[in-house]
C-alpha cells in the first residue's frame, strides 16, 4: 500500500506527536547540565570565539565608522555608480528631504546594513550548533554523552537552547552597539535621532531568532551525520546565500527591506523553524550517530 | 536466583555484517561476569544494545527487567558504562564530574560530597581544578572509572577499565570493585583483554568470537568441560626406566610422559594420585614434589578463539 506524500507527512507528525507524550517530563537539570557543560567548552575554543567576535566586530564597529568617515570625501556620493543608485533608490524610503550626504549614510546604515545583522545571528548558532554537536562527535564525546540517562529531546533541547540563546543576545547587542554608533556618527548630519527604524525592530524581534533558530536546527540535523565541525558547518551556506540575495536585490534596486518584507520572512522562517524542529525529533537516532561516528 | 541481564537470541547485524549472533546469557545480581573477546568480537556492540544506544535486529534482552526497547532511558539512569570514550579534555577534573552528576540528576550537595570522595579515592583530589587534557593517560583513565562510578550504578559495564594503569592502580581499581560489588550487591559487566584480572574478578565469564557466544559459565567447570582429564607434574631427582614400568601397572592413568626429571601424568580420577606415589616410592623414586596442573582462563581462551 502506498501512502501519498500528504498521508506520509501526517503520519510523521502524529508519530511525532505521541512521541512527545511519552516522553514529555523533561528535566531541567539535565538540560541545564548540558547547557553548562557547552558553555564553559565554548568559552575554551578559541577556534569557536575568534568568528564570533571578529564578523560582528567588523560589522558593527568597523564598516561604519570607515563609512562615516569616508563620507566627508564628496567623491564618495558625488561618483557615477554611487549618483546611478541614488536615482533608482526610492525618493519615499527617505523620512525626510536629504541630500546627497544624508541620502548615501541613510541607505547604507538603514537599508543595506540590515541583510548583514542576518548573518551574525546565522554565523553564531551555526558556530555554535556545530561546535556543540559536530563538534562532540570529532572529540569523541558524544558516545558518553549517549550513555547517560538524557533523553533524545532533552538533548535536542539543550543544544538548541545552548545555540539559539547566545545568538539572539549576541545579534542584540551588536543592534544596540550600532544603533549608538551611528545615531552618533550622524547627528551632526541629521541633527536627530534616526535609527532604529520600525524594519529594524521587527527584524531584530521576530526574523532575527526565527533565522537563528533555523540555522541552529540545520546544523544539528546535518551534524548527526557530519564527522567533523567544518563538514557539519558546510549547510549554512544554505541560509548566507539568500541573505547575500536580499543584499544584492537592495544593490540592484530590485526589493528594500520594508516592515511588511521582514515580517513576512519572519513567518516564512517560523513555519521552517516548526518543520525542522519536528525533522529534528523525528530523525534523532542515537544508532546512526553511534555507527557513523565509528 | 535473580537475573540483572538477560539476554535471548539477541542478534545485531549492520548491512552485511553480523555483529552479535543469536547471543543468549544471563548475569545474576551481584556478581561480576567476565566478556571476553578479540577485538571485533562483538563485546563494545553488547554493551551499546544492553544500554539502549543501538536496536537489536532480533531476540530480546533486560537490563534490570526490563526491555532494552522500550525502557532504555530508565535502564540508563540506573546504569554506568566506561567505555573508550573521551572525557570533556577541555573541562577541569571537577567540571567533568559535576556536569556529568547534573545529567544523572544527583543533588548538587550530595554530588559535590560524592566527586570529593571519589577523587579521594583515584588520588586525584589536588589535581581536581586542572584541566582533564593536561592529564597523563592513566590519570584520565581513573577519572573515567570515577565518573562511571558517579551514580552508583545498579550495573556497571566496564570495556578496559585498567587500559593504561600501572599495575599498582590496576589492583587498586580491581579491589574497589570487589568492594562495590559486594557492599551493594551491584552488578558488574566486564570486557577486558586482561585475561588475569577478568579471573580475579568475576564469577562467571562468556567468550565471543565474531559475534557468536563460544563458551559461558565458572572458569572451573569450563575447565572440567574442556579438558576431561587432570594432569600431574611429579618432579624427581632423576627419572629412571623402572619407575615408568612401575607406573604402567597402575590403574586409572591415561598418559605418561617422562622428561628429565619430571614426568606428566594424565588420568580420569584425581584421588589415583595417592596410590601412584606410593608405587613411584615403592620403585625406590626420590619424589621432590607433585603439583596439580590447573587450567586458567587464559588456557581456556587460548583453547575456545580461533587463532587467525
Amino acid at each position: 500500500m502506498t501512502n501519498t506524500p500528504l498521508e506520509r507527512i501526517l503520519k510523521r507528525s502524529r508519530g511525532v506527536l505521541l512521541r512527545r507524550e511519552r516522553g514529555n517530563n523533561m528535566n531541567i537539570q539535565r538540560i541545564r547540565a548540558i547547557f553548562v557543560k557547552d558553555f564553559k567548552e565554548l568559552m575554551k575554543s578559541s577556534q569557536a570565539l575568534v568568528p564570533m567576535i571578529l564578523v560582528p566586530l567588523i560589522f558593527v564597529i568597523v564598516l561604519p565608522v570607515v563609512l562615516s568617515l569616508s563620507s566627508a570625501n564628496p567623491s564618495m556620493y558625488m561618483g557615477g555608480g554611487t549618483e546611478q543608485f541614488l536615482k533608482h533608490f526610492p525618493e519615499k524610503l527617505f523620512p525626510g528631504a536629504f541630500d546627497a550626504k544624508q541620502k548615501i549614510l541613510y541607505a547604507m546604515f538603514v537599508y543595506f546594513f540590515a541583510p548583514l545583522f542576518l548573518i551574525i545571528p546565522v554565523l553564531v548558532s551555526s558556530v555554535i550548533a556545530s561546535n556543540s554537536f559536530a563538534g562532540e562527535k570529532e572529540r569523541k564525546t558524544i558516545e558518553g554523552l549517549l550513555y547517560t540517562p538524557v533523553t533524545d529531546k532533552e538533548l535536542i533541547i539543550g543544544k538548541i537552547l545552548f545555540s539559539l540563546v547566545p545568538a539572539v543576545i549576541i545579534s542584540w547587542l551588536c543592534f544596540i552597539i550600532y544603533s549608538v554608533i551611528v545615531n552618533v556618527l550622524c547627528f551632526k548630519l541629521f541633527h536627530n535621532i534616526f535609527f532604529p527604524t520600525p524594519t529594524w525592530i521587527i527584524m531584530m524581534l521576530g526574523l532575527v531568532p526565527a533565522i537563528s533558530f533555523i540555522s541552529l536546527a540545520l546544523i544539528i540535523f546535518v551534524s548527526q551525520k557530519a564527522n567533523s565541525v567544518w563538514e557539519a558547518q558546510q549547510i549554512s551556506v544554505v541560509l548566507i546565500l539568500p541573505v547575500l540575495g536580499l543584499v544584492l536585490s537592495q544593490a540592484a534596486g530590485v526589493m528594500y527591506m520594508s516592515p511588511a518584507i521582514v515580517a513576512v520572512a519572519g513567518l516564512v522562517c517560523l513555519v521552517l523553524d516548526v518543520v525542522s524542529y519536528w525533522c529534528i525529533v523525528d530523525n534523532f537516532d542515537r544508532e546512526k550517530i553511534i555507527t557513523k561516528f565509528t | 536466583m535473580n537475573w540483572i541481564i538477560e539476554t535471548t537470541a539477541l542478534t545485531k547485524t549492520f548491512g552485511s555484517l553480523t555483529a552479535l549472533d543469536n547471543v543468549t546469557l544471563k548475569v545474576e545480581e551481584g556478581t561480576a561476569f567476565g566478556f571476553l573477546g578479540p577485538n571485533g568480537a562483538g563485546k563494545t556492540t553488547m554493551v551499546r544494545l544492553l544500554n539502549g544506544l543501538l536496536k537489536p535486529t532480533g531476540g530480546t534482552a533486560k537490563v534490570l527487567d526490563r526491555d532494552i526497547k522500550k525502557d532504555s532511558d530508565f535502564i540508563r539512569s540506573r546504569c554506568g558504562v566506561l567505555t573508550d570514550t573521551s572525557l570533556y579534555e577541555r573541562l577541569s577534573a571537577r567540571d567533568n564530574l559535576m556536569i556529568w552528576g547534573g545529567l544523572y540528576s544527583i543533588k548538587p550537595a550530595k554530588l559535590k560530597s560524592r566527586v570529593d570522595s571519589l577523587l579521594s579515592m583515584v588520588g586525584l583530589y589536588g589535581r581536581g581544578y586542572d584541566l582533564v587534557g593536561s592529564f597523563s593517560k592513566g590519570m584520565k583513565q581513573k577519572l573515567a572509572i570515577i565518573r562511571a562510578l558517579l551514580n552508583e550504578p545498579e550495573v556497571l559495564f566496564l570495556d578496559e577499565p585498567t587500559a593504561g594503569l600501572d599495575p599498582e592502580a590496576a589492583e587498586e581499581i580491581i579491589a574497589y570493585l570487589k568492594k562495590y560489588i559486594k557492599d551493594g550487591n551491584r552488578t558488574v559487566f566486564l570486557c577486558s583483554h586482561r585475561l588475569e584480572e577478568v579471573e580475579e574478578l568475576c564469577d562467571r565469564i562468556a567468550i565471543i568470537f565474531k559475534g557468536k557466544i563460544l563458551a559461558s559459565g565458572q572458569v572451573t567447570e569450563l575447565a572440567k568441560q574442556l579438558w576431561k582429564e587432570n594432569q600431574f607434574i611429579i618432579r624427581l631427582v632423576d627419572v629412571k626406566g623402572i619407575f615408568i614400568e612401575a607406573l604402567k601397572n597402575e590403574k586409572g592413568l591415561t598418559g605418561i610422559v617422562a622428561e628429565e626429571n619430571i614426568i606428566k601424568l594424565s588420568m580420569v580420577d584425581a584421588g589415583s594420585i595417592s596410590n601412584i606415589i606410593k608405587a613411584l616410592v615403592m620403585a625406590g623414586a626420590e619424589i621432590l614434589s607433585v603439583q596439580q596442573e590447573h587450567h586458567t582462563l587464559k588456557d581456556i581462551y587460548f583453547k575456545l578463539v580461533p587463532k587467525e
